[in-house]
């Protein structure tokens, strides 16, 4: 029952001519002809009137022959009657004073706090009800009406949407009253809560307060609750457990991702040391190739101690646990660090994966938390190569840029061509970390043609420089084999010398003819650096370097070759580039000299 | 005569060798090894025998050797000759060069025989 259409029903009924033709039916059916005789309008008028009370479906017609008969519809007018008898009070007598004010008083306590629509009290067996008001002045109780369950009915169900309907009567139905008080002790109340049309959220409850001997109901309380506030916490609040449960599933994702991804990933230096044992076991008693193989089972553990660090870290930033730890970094070991965790990934999905550097690292020696640092090149790499598809290329360009302030400043750019979804999800994570390192971070999304983000980064600079880079000596060269090619007997002594107090295992050859031979001996991948003197008796440096590069083995463009000379000239310096060789270095030979032009080429190599 | 005794009176740079030796023990090593070494010779010897392609690859195998031992005055004598020698025969006598570094040889190899030994 809507209000709407009780509206159109009583405008239908709005009017003396529609109201004498209703007087009329009430005899019996008439048809147009029956009508016209009793009143004074034209045909025309009359068809227009029987029209609106149609429509309305006050009268009903049936077709006999040639004949339209009208007649009432009762169902509609007793609609009507229900209706005004919500909208109209009638007096009636009184229930006795005593009883309303226990009864109010008692619903009051009861639904102290919620805001009461409408209350009344009913006597069952008489089906006499009183309608109970808070004014200012306190309680003000109406004169007592008849009806009381058809009343209650109608005007309920005046108000609940089509879907509530049958159940609104089924809950105002004073014969079952007894039943379902009887079952449902443990409750004070029946109550019914539904969402109206008109009036939002309520809820009608039936309080049973009076019985008689047998224990059958008397009389009732009936009350009506505004719940919309409750039911609106409650949808703020299921809103939120919905939320949470959608943030969870998608950290879930996230993380099924990284685990993937680190299993996948863990998986390469692993094999790279089960594989290495199993040489180990057949070179046992070679023990050059002992120490060789020592050596690459230390490095692929180093790669794994990395992974493991970084997925702890992975881990503490997502709980928001990862703290701030200014200490001593390298970038290029950084960046290599990052490299290794995301250049599996790239080549899972055949991304190209490219590392640019441009101009000259003056700093590579800087404080800053080395785990943040990670994570932030880390989350936008993968996420760049999660919007590329095969064939697609993530390029890293990082610089040195002038300084600010104490600091050296790095530019990073992380530029890729992927046309795929992104996750952004992890991009505000980052910017924090940027600012808090105290750089700027620029994200330029060009949809069609990928992403780029761009970060400036301020590091301070490692005060003990040099003590550092002593440090660094030996581990960088540590378990390094080394093929160390020099024709000069002591400055090969001092070379080597230097080179194996660093840790690095050296082979030494005279000449260039020497040196491929001894290459053409080692396993592919054995050297992991070749140091060369330029001028040299039977083949000097520059040929024996482009020799090597022209081996038909996969180690013959990676190994890094480094010439050596005591020309300090710029031109020798283009001839060894030329000739396939890496850097250049001018003797006398200094361990820093060596470190740091080895470190820019393993890290260029990818080593 | 200390180290770097030897160093100074041979006009030769001891911190710099120090900082890349580390230790007096191998620049007393590397320096005693010096006094095998026959670039010297070979290099006179070829120059003799006007074998220039031999005589360019001695001048700069010692111009090595001095760099690492830092053997100043000796790399400079040695390295002029070498520029000398480094596109065959020479367009002037070579004779006042080598003997600079003949000279410059003979200062570096008595003071090293002066040297304590170091161990």
């Amino acid at each position: 029952m809507d209000v709407n259409r009780y509206s159109n029903l009583f405008k239908a009924l709005g009017d003396p001519n529609r109201l004498r033709i209703i007087a009329m039916l009430q005899d019996g059916e008439k048809c147009a002809n029956d009508i016209l005789e009793q009143i004074e309008i034209s045909q025309s008028t009359l068809s227009h009137h029987l029209k609106q009370l149609t429509d309305a479906d006050l009268i009903v017609t049936y077709r006999d022959g040639k004949m339209l008969y009208y007649s009432i519809n009762n169902d509609t007018f007793e609609k009507c009657r229900d209706t005004l008898g919500m909208l109209m009070t009638l007096p009636v007598t009184q229930l006795p004073v005593n009883d309303v004010k226990r009864q109010s008083e008692r619903a009051l306590s009861l639904v102290v706090g919620k805001l009461i629509k409408y209350m009344c009290v009913i006597d069952i067996p008489s089906d006499v009800y009183q309608v109970i008001e808070q004014t200012e002045d306190g309680l003000v109780y109406s004169d007592c009406m008849p009806n009381a369950e058809r009343n209650l009915t109608s005007s309920l169900e005046f108000v609940l949407s089509a879907d509530d309907k049958a159940i609104g009567r089924k809950f105002t139905d004073f014969s079952t009253l007894d039943t379902r008080v009887k079952w449902n002790e443990s409750e004070d109340m029946l109550s019914f809560s539904f969402e109206s049309p008109s009036i939002g959220w309520v809820k009608a409850s039936f309080l049973a307060t009076d019985f008689d001997e047998e224990g059958n109901v008397q009389k009732v309380i009936y009350l009506l609750q505004d719940i919309s506030k409750e039911k609106k916490d409650e949808k703020v609040y299921q809103d939120k457990i919905a939320h949470l449960i959608e943030q969870r599933k998608h950290e879930d994702v996230l993380q099924q991702e990284f685990f993937a991804r680190m299993s996948a990933t863990l998986r390469n230096p692993l094999n790279g040391i089960t594989g290495t044992v199993d040489v180990l076991r057949k070179v046992a008693d070679d023990e050059d190739k002992v120490l060789c193989c020592a050596g690459k089972i230390e490095q692929s553990s180093l790669n794994l101690l990395t992974l493991i660090k970084d997925m702890s870290e992975m881990s503490e930033m997502e709980s928001g646990k990862l703290t701030f730890v200014d200490e001593p970094n390298n970038i290029w070991d950084l960046i290599h660090d990052i490299s290794t965790i995301v250049e599996p990934v790239a080549e899972k999905s055949s991304v190209n994966f490219e590392k640019k550097k441009s101009g000259r690292i003056v700093h590579p020696d800087i404080v800053c938390s080395g785990g943040h640092f990670r994570y932030l090149l880390r989350v936008i790499l993968c996420n760049a190569i999660a919007a590329c598809e095969a064939g697609d290329t993530v390029c890293l360009a990082f610089k040195e840029q002038d300084m600010f302030g104490d600091k050296a400043s790095f530019l990073f750019v992380i530029e890729d061509n992927g046309r795929g979804e992104r996750n952004e999800t992890e991009l505000p994570v980052c910017r924090q970390i940027v600012e808090k390192m105290g750089g700027v971070m620029q994200v330029e999304n060009r949809l069609e043609t990928g992403m780029k983000v761009s970060m400036m980064l301020p590091f301070e600079v490692e005060e003990s420089w040099k003590e550092h880079l002593d440090k660094e000596d030996h581990t960088l060269f540590r378990g390094k084999r080394v093929l160390l090619v020099e024709d000069n007997e002591l400055n090969l002594e001092i070379a080597q010398f230097l080179l194996e107090d660093a840790g690095a295992k050296v082979t030494a050859a005279v000449d260039g003819e020497e040196a491929i031979a001894l290459y053409e001996q080692s396993e592919e991948g054995e050297y992991d650096i070749i140091m060369m003197d330029i001028m040299m008796p039977k083949m000097d440096g520059l040929t024996a370097a482009t020799e090597i590069r022209k081996k038909k083995r996969r180690d013959a463009i990676t190994v890094p070759i480094l010439a050596m000379s005591a020309n300090a000239m710029s031109g020798d310096r283009e001839k060894s580039l030329d000739a396939g060789m890496n850097a250049h270095v001018c003797k006398p030979l200094n361990m820093n000299k060596l470190v740091s032009a080895a470190k820019e080429l393993m890290n260029r190599e990818g080593i | 005569m200390t180290v770097k005794e030897c160093y100074e009176k041979m006009g030769a740079d001891y911190e710099d060798v120090k900082a890349r030796m580390m230790t007096d023990k191998m620049i007393y090593k590397y320096n005693k090894k010096f006094l095998e070494m026959k670039e010297v010779t070979l290099l006179q010897q070829n120059l003799q025998k006007a074998d220039y392609e031999e005589a360019f690859r001695m001048a700069h195998s010692i111009k090595g050797m001095c760099l690492n031992l830092g053997y100043t005055s000796l790399f400079e004598a040695s390295s002029v000759l070498c520029e000398e020698l480094r596109d065959g025969a020479p367009t002037s006598d070579p004779g006042p060069l080598l003997k600079a570094v003949t000279e410059n040889y003979e200062k570096v190899i008595g003071c090293i025989g002066e040297m304590d030994e170091c161990r």
